[in-house]
């Protein structure tokens, strides 16, 4: 990863935590690594996969990695970034062809957790499930809700996004969640689908 | 408790004491759209903790997109990169250009100022001598006779051609009348090098009195 050299882990993990230009700017670097891209992608065809199994499970691997360091305030890493991102896809993969490995660098309940709630086949379903409320969700919604729902404070919110105050970030998000409530109302099957 | 939104999450954390969630609860009777609300609330606290995943997935599907197309990142970057040198180079091009004709403008108009500085008897309503017959000759070579070649380089604003041959004209020539006239060319050789000394010496030599009075007059003004 191109930032590695000059961003710690924990600068990185700011970074991705502090908005949306930064974290796609570490997203860039991430996704442009060569070295783990080869990393990922040998593993998966050596295990089986094919390209295409090797490229969605990269790009799920990522999305878990931003949505791990978002969710989790605590998370430690004891090896590099590009070892942490390896071991999702490890983890993703050997799930999907139920094989049950040892891993001793890593929180294995974390990252089962991580990699299953929901798991690659879940996300990609959520993903065209929800495409339409994606496409009508105002952006600064999205970012809104995003950080609500992975336990942000409305302070940090509001300073993440510039709201004046957390009470002005509280207001955004109930209009917020109205709108996505609406929405639900909208396509109850959504509901079910999701549960 | 009057923006009872403001109190969802602990409402549905059952944070509130009996009396505030009492209160919530009346709110929701009147309030529809915030009853919605709680009642959606766990699933769309768990759509809203998938957007990161989703949004993400969507952007790196695109930079897939755009690596199908041929276009990857790598080659994005050495496009930009290949741009970057070709516009480095156009812009040295470009300086260059503009660099010599500033160059050839700034020395023209050097010799525009030089000959201005050199001609300021030129301000002064000053007109070089001109013999019609030798600027009529093709070449200065061609003509034989030095005194018509002096003034035939006169006529060219060679000074310097001029100058030499006029002194070998000079120093070739016993004849008074024609020295007299040779000094008078010779000193407006050099009233148009600025060199006035050498053009008062060369009118001290003119003996036919209108030529000398012309050439005196003209380093008159020009003191």
């Amino acid at each position: 990863m191109n930032k590695q050299p000059n961003n710690t882990i924990q600068q990185v993990f700011e970074l991705i935590r502090s908005d949306e230009k930064s974290r796609n700017n570490i997203l860039r670097d991430l996704y442009n690594d060569d070295k783990l891209r080869s990393m990922v992608y040998n593993f998966i065809q050596q295990k089986g996969g094919s390209k295409e199994d090797a490229r969605s499970v990269f790009n799920f691997s990522l999305a878990k990695f931003v949505k791990s360091v978002l969710s989790k305030k605590d998370l430690k890493i004891n090896s590099s970034i590009n070892q942490y991102i390896y071991g999702i896809a490890r983890f993703t993969w050997y799930d999907e062809i139920n094989q049950k490995p040892e891993y001793k660098e890593f929180d294995e309940s974390y990252m089962t957790e991580i990699v299953k709630t929901p798991n690659r086949l879940e996300l990609e379903e959520q993903k065209i499930l929800l495409k339409g409320l994606m496409d009508q969700l105002m952006k600064n919604c999205k970012e809104v809700l995003m950080y609500w729902a992975n336990d942000f404070s409305m302070k940090e919110i509001a300073e993440k996004l510039g709201y004046k105050s957390f009470k002005m970030a509280k207001k955004k998000k109930y209009e917020c969640l109205k709108q996505l409530t609406s929405y639900l109302n909208d396509h109850p099957e959504l509901k079910e689908k999701l549960k | 408790m009057k923006d009872f939104h403001e109190y969802i999450d602990e409402y549905v954390a059952g944070k509130l004491n009996s009396e505030d969630t009492k209160a919530f609860e009346e709110a929701m009777k009147s309030d529809e759209e915030l009853a919605k609300v709680v009642e959606n609330y766990q699933a769309a606290k768990d759509i809203s903790s998938s957007l990161v995943e989703m949004d993400v997935l969507n952007k790196l599907e695109s930079w897939d997109d755009n690596q199908s197309e041929g276009k990857t990142e790598a080659e994005e970057r050495a496009i930009k990169r290949n741009n970057r040198i070709s516009l480095i180079l156009l812009s040295l091009l470009a300086a260059f250009i503009i660099g010599y004709f500033a160059y050839q403008f700034i020395t023209t108009d050097n010799n525009t100022t030089e000959k201005t500085q050199v001609n300021p008897l030129y301000a002064l309503g000053y007109e070089k001598p001109y013999d019609e017959s030798t600027v009529k000759s093709a070449e200065a070579q061609e003509i034989d006779n030095l005194f018509a070649r002096g003034k035939y380089y006169i006529a060219i604003n060679d000074w310097e051609n001029a100058q030499l041959t006029l002194e070998e004209a000079i120093s070739n020539t016993d004849n008074k009348d024609s020295l007299s006239a040779m000094h008078y060319w010779l000193a407006h050789v050099f009233l148009n090098t600025q060199s006035w000394k050498k053009a008062e010496g060369e009118a001290d030599e003119v003996t036919e009195p209108d030529q000398k009075k012309e050439i005196q007059s003209w380093l008159n003004k020009i003191k």
